[in-house]
């Protein structure tokens, strides 16, 4: 009974593991890229300026608020972001004219921007405005979308698709869980290098026993995006059809113009009291809601790196810069709950060193599930090999591996190229460089089937290195935000970019020659004749023919 | 400041992952060779006492330096990558564990102290 009980644990863990690794590897593969996605957006838009220089908080708003006063004077939304944070890497401010008469106003309360209004970017030292009109780009949200709405397919058809995958994943780390559970202490740094099958497993159970935590919470946190999608009666029932409610809830109302023109309360003073509440330099944003009428209020919004489970916001009057009481902001226990888990999902609140660390816990993700597949092949292999030929199931997943462990990295890679090669002025643009994306990853997943298993894995990781080689060379050549540029500045986000290309690169040049060195055909077919019963020499033998 | 409690958090981590791993006898045998005599009970405790409390001090670390909210999600980042790296340290270098465990100790000792003072 307990043997069985086993055995059917480990039937479900691989079976669930394999029908569904391949999305979950495209899943994680743009969603780790996706904790990068602002700074990724940066480097597809290298017609932005630099990184703005540090600039005193009062100073910056002192310019934005002279800027706004004469660029949007009459503008019902004003918005200035302050320089420092992730999230505002320039002194940017927006704002948001009055609708046109007859036309919906728009949901939420932002200014441009984001939005799609009007915006400038400042210069911290001049207050000029910089030259900034960007290239057409889905950039880096958009890779960073496929991670939950995959592309080509209605938003709710992926959600299903990405939702059951996840399901599947859960199971999957579940039983993987009561598998290996006697041994997580014993054998939690075991690897066992150069014994075919065992090492591919030992590998597998290292990844994924030291670093369960964040397994365990990504998957599940993951399902909690969708609660609605997958239980839409829910929502329904308890806030009836309009999803407007849930937008007010959260944005506030935006309320009304009185009409009367009272001068705004000094936005350098709405700092202050701003930076007396959340901390020195803690201010992200200040946005002004009818600037110049009686009826102006001004939000401050601070960075959120040291919040989990609320988004606090400061309310002030706008013409006396009294504290109003922000009804929105006050978040139940159940809310508290949720705003945890999403936001443990999304590292809302990550530093850079922070940020990293999920960076590279979704790079080990990618890793379990890479070495997962593999795993299931190799452990077939020998059987395959006793019968003279792989079936055809046993051969598609062969190629399906490589394809999408060694090729999809590659694929994405070329995202990034088309970013900086398809001409600026070409229609359909943002579309096209997603086309280029999923038709190179196409010709990755077709490639290995004309090859050899080992030539393939090979091929397919030289491949993928040289694209990812070849992305900060290009950028040198095509635009002024190359190393030479950012590094001399000091704009470390862009710099980043190129050298984590740069180590990508790396990293698939060496694994590609690993694979190559692997004991071959040459050296071990003598062997394989007085051992027979060794079935991973044997399959050496057959995967360098 | 804050750069040196979250080196403390990823020392501590180094000398307490480390300990522990010689209480396990694959790796106490890869560090002192195969020959070695087993450790005696003493010692093994005192090896499961220095790992337990030193990762006990790599997350008082990780909590001083972002709080009891996003602290101990850091903590959790520090581990996993500690971890799968040391995994590969005990394959591969497993003559470097004690120098690096010893190293670890004191960069991690001192970083505290460091901040602590000041």
């Amino acid at each position: 009974m307990k043997d069985n009980f086993h055995l059917s644990m480990t039937w479900l863990h691989t079976w669930t593991g394999l029908v569904v690794g391949w999305v979950l590897f495209f899943i994680f593969v743009t969603g780790t890229a996706g904790y990068f996605y602002m700074e990724i957006d940066r480097w597809m838009r290298p017609e932005q300026p630099l990184q703005s220089k540090p600039v005193a908080a009062d100073f910056a708003v002192a310019m934005a608020e002279k800027h706004l006063q004469s660029r949007a004077p009459d503008a019902d939304s004003w918005t200035i972001n302050i320089p420092g944070a992730r999230e505002t890497p320039y002194l940017n401010v927006s704002w948001r004219n009055p609708p046109k008469p007859g036309e919906e106003p728009p949901q939420g309360r932002g200014g441009g921007g984001r939005f799609g209004g009007p915006s400038d970017i400042l210069d911290t030292q001049t207050g000029e405005v910089q030259p900034s009109k960007p290239r057409e780009t889905g950039g880096g949200l958009l890779l960073y979308r496929m991670h939950w709405a995959l592309h080509y397919m209605p938003y709710v058809a992926a959600a299903w698709i990405v939702g059951i995958c996840t399901m599947f994943m859960f199971v999957a780390i579940i039983t993987g869980v009561i598998i290996i559970y006697k041994k997580i202490f014993k054998e939690f740094f075991t690897f066992r290098k150069g014994k075919g099958a065992r090492s591919w497993m030992d590998m597998h159970t290292v990844i994924s026993v030291t670093s369960l935590p964040f397994f365990i919470m990504i998957t599940f946190s993951g399902l909690l995006f969708y609660l609605y999608t997958y239980m839409p009666l829910a929502p329904k029932i308890l806030f009836g059809d309009e999803g407007v409610q849930r937008e007010r809830r959260f944005f506030g109302d935006q309320g009304k113009r009185d009409g009367n023109a009272v001068p705004l309360f000094s936005l350098v003073e709405a700092l202050k009291l701003g930076e007396q509440e959340f901390g020195k330099n803690q201010v992200r944003n200040i946005n002004v809601q009818f600037p110049g009428d009686s009826a102006a209020t001004i939000t401050i919004t601070p960075r959120y790196d040291r919040y989990l489970n609320e988004y606090p916001q400061l309310k002030l009057n706008g013409t006396t810069g009294e504290v109003l009481d922000n009804p929105a902001r006050k978040v139940s226990a159940v809310e508290k709950t949720n705003n945890v888990i999403l936001a443990l999902h999304e590292g809302v609140f990550a530093n850079t060193l922070v940020r990293w660390l999920y960076f590279l816990a979704g790079v080990l993700g990618c890793a379990m599930i890479a070495t997962g597949l593999v795993l299931w092949t190799v452990k077939r292999r020998p059987k395959a090999m006793k019968n003279g030929k792989f079936s055809f199931g046993h051969n598609l997943v062969e190629r399906l591996n490589i394809g999408t462990v060694a090729g999809l990295p590659g694929a994405v890679a070329i995202y990034f190229l088309a970013n900086r090669l398809i001409p600026v002025d070409i229609v359909g643009r943002r579309e096209w460089e997603v086309h280029a994306m999923f038709i190179g990853w196409l010709l990755l997943l077709i490639y290995p089937a004309f090859r050899s298993i080992k030539r393939g894995w090979i091929e397919v990781f030289w491949v993928s290195s040289a694209l990812y080689l070849a992305l900060p060379l290009v950028n040198l050549f095509t635009t002024e935000r190359h190393l030479g540029v950012s590094l001399v500045y000091g704009d470390w986000v862009l710099a980043g970019i190129d050298l984590t290309f740069f180590a990508l690169a790396g990293t698939f040049a060496y694994i590609a020659i690993k694979i190559k060195r692997h004991p071959s055909a040459v050296t071990k077919a003598v062997k394989v004749k007085n051992t027979t019963d060794d079935s991973t020499l044997a399959t050496n033998e057959v995967l360098s023919s | 400041m804050n750069n040196l409690i979250i080196i403390a958090s990823f020392a501590w981590a180094i000398t307490g992952f480390l300990s522990l791993s010689l209480t396990i006898e694959r790796h106490y045998h890869d560090v002192y060779g195969k020959t070695a005599v087993a450790l005696n009970k003493r010692y093994l405790n005192a090896l499961h006492g220095l790992g337990w409390s030193t990762l006990l001090m790599s997350f008082v670390s990780a909590v001083i330096y972002k709080g009891w909210f996003v602290g101990p999600v850091a903590w959790m980042g520090v581990l996993a990558v500690t971890a799968f790296g040391l995994m590969l340290l005990l394959t591969y270098k497993p003559s470097w564990v004690i120098k690096t465990t010893a190293f670890a100790l004191i960069i991690a000792a001192s970083c505290m102290l460091i901040v602590l003072i000041r």
